[in-house]
């Protein structure tokens, strides 16, 4: 049963983030449904499933060309990595400021990585003059805004059923 | 009990799932490198893009209805502006035609044989990339089809929308002109050297930028293609000047380009193929 309902939750998600892509323009596209979840599941206490989360939710990035091939692979893998860390050595309660801390940083390594890596192969070919960085660091910005309200309104969402003491 | 993962203090659990995801991970990159992931990935884009298509076309009509009100508002101006560029393409129509027959008459002195007709791919928009990040939209032909990379991708009546930034078997990338890593080399109806670079930013507006400041531009001026680029011919519409940003001591001049097509709403498009030199 719980395998059927992750399919469902993981196919709802995935047609979630293409909705908004289709929907909406800039910058209401930047909306990073995938990036809130992955962050809210670290949030709430990892478990085996996330491995398996990066990878389905990299390999879908993945298919669209929009960066290298491997870089949102890499991003999500280093973004939950970090994220965790955090989680469960630094922002170990489970108060909104935790949470939004942890939104702003895997937010933030996310992108990072997706440039970082993108800008890496870009300049061994000409198309790197074309990047601009300003453009990236709008996107940034937008994108970790976007993350800090979609977990924010998540927490708030989990707050009204569960009590900080059940952790 | 700790362990360590690159020498950062973990617990045990964390280290196996990063560990195990990040073979996962390089494995999938190697294959994709040799191209063992294609029958997947043509199976995962052959089950997302009905979905994705069925997204962008009800965002196309959503989009279609509030700048159907929008555009209500501005009816009137809207309809003396039209009368006007309506008897201005008249007059520039007559002189076209003139100047066709003028060059075919040339040409047959001179015995020239035409090779400028080049016949483009049709495809259709599957879609935009789910990322949001840039702004690119999957088009339903790739190289089976003969779509190159770099190609340039024009809408109805010539208007360049994109390059194709990137080609798989069924699918191509293309990159549109209001993304911000998209440069174009443009220049005004009637001159034959280029005039500056057209960018995008944002997926929402197209600028013209480095315009040398004693060359002189005038609002609605047409922009095209000035064909400076290997691949793409010269003559294909961009849009129109908008707004000029003249500053007395900068060495070059902005201007603001209102597309002439709106790119949120293409649903078919033509992929010219590229010229190369």
């Amino acid at each position: 049963m719980w395998r059927f309902r992750s399919i469902i939750l993981i196919a709802s998600i995935l047609l979630l983030q293409t909705a908004l892509a289709n929907f909406f323009s800039f910058p209401w596209r930047l909306i990073p449904v995938i990036m809130i979840f992955l962050i809210f599941r670290i949030f709430r206490g990892a478990d085996k499933s996330l491995t398996w989360l990066i990878v389905i939710f990299g390999f879908f990035f993945e298919l669209f060309r929009d960066a290298p091939f491997g870089a949102n692979l890499l991003a999500t893998l280093t973004t939950v990595g970090v994220g965790q860390w955090f989680a469960e050595r630094i922002l170990t309660n489970r108060t909104l400021p935790a949470i939004l801390i942890l939104a702003l940083l895997s937010s933030l390594v996310f992108r990072l990585m997706v440039v970082g890596i993108t800008l890496l192969v870009a300049l061994r070919t000409p198309t790197a003059e074309t990047i601009s960085f300003s453009g990236v660091a709008v996107v940034m910005i937008w994108e970790m805004a976007f993350t800090i309200f979609g977990t924010a309104f998540i927490y708030g969402i989990w707050r009204r059923n569960h009590t900080v003491s059940s952790f | 009990m700790y362990c360590y993962l690159f020498y950062v203090k973990c617990y045990p659990n964390m280290r196996r799932r990063v560990v195990f995801s990040a073979i996962i991970i390089l494995l999938l990159i190697g294959a994709h490198a040799l191209g063992w992931l294609k029958p997947i990935e043509r199976g995962a884009l052959y089950v997302i893009s009905p979905v994705s298509r069925f997204f962008y076309n009800v965002g196309i009509s959503l989009k279609g209805r509030t700048r159907w009100l929008e555009a209500r508002k501005n009816l009137e101006k809207n309809l003396d502006s039209l009368t006007d560029d309506n008897a201005r393409l008249r007059q520039a129509l007559v002189d076209a035609d003139l100047l066709r027959q003028e060059n075919f008459e040339l040409r047959r002195l001179l015995n020239f044989t035409t090779s400028t007709l080049r016949t483009g791919i049709a495809a259709a928009i599957l879609g935009r990339t789910p990322s949001g990040a840039a702004n690119l939209l999957i088009a339903d032909r790739g190289k089976n089809s003969g779509v190159t990379k770099g190609s340039p991708v024009v809408a109805a009546y010539g208007v360049l929308v994109g390059i194709v930034e990137d080609v798989q078997d069924d699918t191509a990338y293309i990159r549109l002109l209001s993304d911000g890593q998209s440069k174009v080399a443009a220049t005004t109806l009637g001159r034959s050297q280029s005039l500056g670079i057209v960018s995008g930013g944002f997926g929402l507006a197209l600028r013209l930028d480095l315009i040398p400041q004693n060359e002189e531009i005038h609002e609605r001026d047409l922009i095209i293609t000035s064909g400076l680029e290997d691949a793409i011919p010269k003559g294909l519409i961009i849009g129109e000047i908008e707004a000029i940003q003249k500053e007395p001591f900068a060495p070059f001049q902005h201007a603001r380009v209102k597309p002439a097509t709106t790119y949120e709403t293409v649903r078919n498009i033509l992929i010219l193929p590229s010229l190369g030199r």
